[in-house]
């Protein structure tokens, strides 16, 4: 009987390493161009970001191969780059956005958040670089599917709390209104879960951000991000909406809250990306 | 220079499914000028993909190097 020929189909190469998946960062406010970048072309947001994050340690190059380096032990790291700019063809008409940022997360350490703080830094580093920031919102694409493989160890079951003290807890002087806005696509896997994943913002993050309020909103009160859906599956059908303070209007306190949030969801078994748009009130 | 799109399949080989068109692109742009590639899924498995660069430099000479880009995509073709 002759032997049937199976055909090759495609399928995951050997030597394949996994990635997170995709983070985006957006930063919506105002930017004052610094007298030293008086030249045009305008620096390039992409090449900005992507050296600070070779200068910081953060850039992940082990995608790469082929060329006369080949076999060459290439950087570990956060994440690698995707594509940058300050202006974005899908941004909608009426925002501030001033600049976004796109990466590959890197596969999350058992011990470690998705690294949203050291994303938004460079972010903000790299912005700086042409201009003085004045921040109104930060909006942040976590990909919770990176987070399913994770096997939490008993000190460390949500890693961002392994620098909670970092923070300045009850300085009111310097506490700023906020309100946090969480999202999923199409589907209702944040709003399903509303009331755990308040209760759990509350219990872990509280003295960084204390939440005041919380509500259900439609998708028309949602801030649009500036990409394409294909992202994350949007675009939303509803939200969740958190009004409260945060310690420090600062993308540290943005990233930690971020990063609670992402493993509070993973936690309550999100597996989607989730969409959060902190604002400062 | 152009960039090309390459599936990997089980019999261990690449298969290319996509290039872009040519293009002089200006220097020290980053990301400003590029080349696209594009290829539509048939579904959302995950699937092994490489990124092929070719560049021709002007008025210098080309060298034998194939670097690439690997990631593991949501994205099948056949």
């Amino acid at each position: 009987m002759p032997k049937r020929r199976i055909s090759a189909q495609p399928g995951i190469a050997p030597e394949a390493r996994f990635s997170a998946g995709t983070m985006f960062a957006a930063l919506y406010g105002t930017l004052d161009p610094l007298a030293l970048v008086d030249h045009e072309p305008k620096p390039d947001a992409h090449a900005l970001f992507y050296q600070r994050s070779i200068a910081m340690g953060w850039l992940d190059d082990r995608s790469a191969g082929g060329g006369s380096e080949a076999g060459m032990n290439r950087a570990s790291g956060l994440w690698s780059m995707n594509d940058a700019g300050w202006n974005h063809p899908l941004a909608a008409a009426d925002t501030d956005l001033i600049s976004w940022f796109q990466v590959e997360a890197s596969r999350v350490a058992d011990d470690r958040p998705l690294p949203v703080q050291p994303f938004l830094q460079c972010a903000a580093s790299a912005t700086a670089r042409v201009g003085a920031i004045d921040l109104s919102a930060v909006q942040i694409l976590l990909p919770l599917g990176g987070l399913v493989d994770a096997e939490r160890p008993p000190y460390a079951p949500v890693p961002a709390m392994q620098t909670k003290d970092w923070f300045p807890a009850g300085h009111q002087s310097i506490a700023t209104p906020a309100q946090v806005v969480i999202a999923s696509g199409q589907g209702y896997a944040v709003t399903d879960i509303a009331d755990q994943l308040a209760d759990q913002v509350d219990s872990l993050s509280g003295g960084v951000f204390d939440r005041v309020t919380l509500e259900l909103i439609e998708s028309g009160a949602l801030l649009l991000p500036p990409f394409g859906d294909q992202f994350w599956g949007g675009p939303a059908l509803r939200g969740v909406r958190m009004q409260g303070h945060l310690c420090e209007w600062t993308t540290d306190s943005i990233g930690w809250l971020s990063e609670v949030v992402g493993d509070a969801g993973a936690r309550l078994g999100i597996q989607c990306p989730v969409l959060i748009t902190v604002t400062r009130a | 220079m152009y960039n090309c799109l390459y599936e990997w399949y089980t019999d261990n080989s690449w298969r290319q499914k996509a290039c872009s068109p040519r293009k002089t692109l200006r220097p020290y742009t980053g990301s400003g000028d590029r080349t696209v590639a594009r290829k539509n899924c048939d579904n959302t498995v995950q699937t092994s993909w490489r990124n092929h660069v070719d560049v021709d430099v002007v008025g210098e000479g080309d060298t034998s190097e194939w670097p690439y880009r690997q990631a593991e995509v949501n994205c099948r073709v056949f």
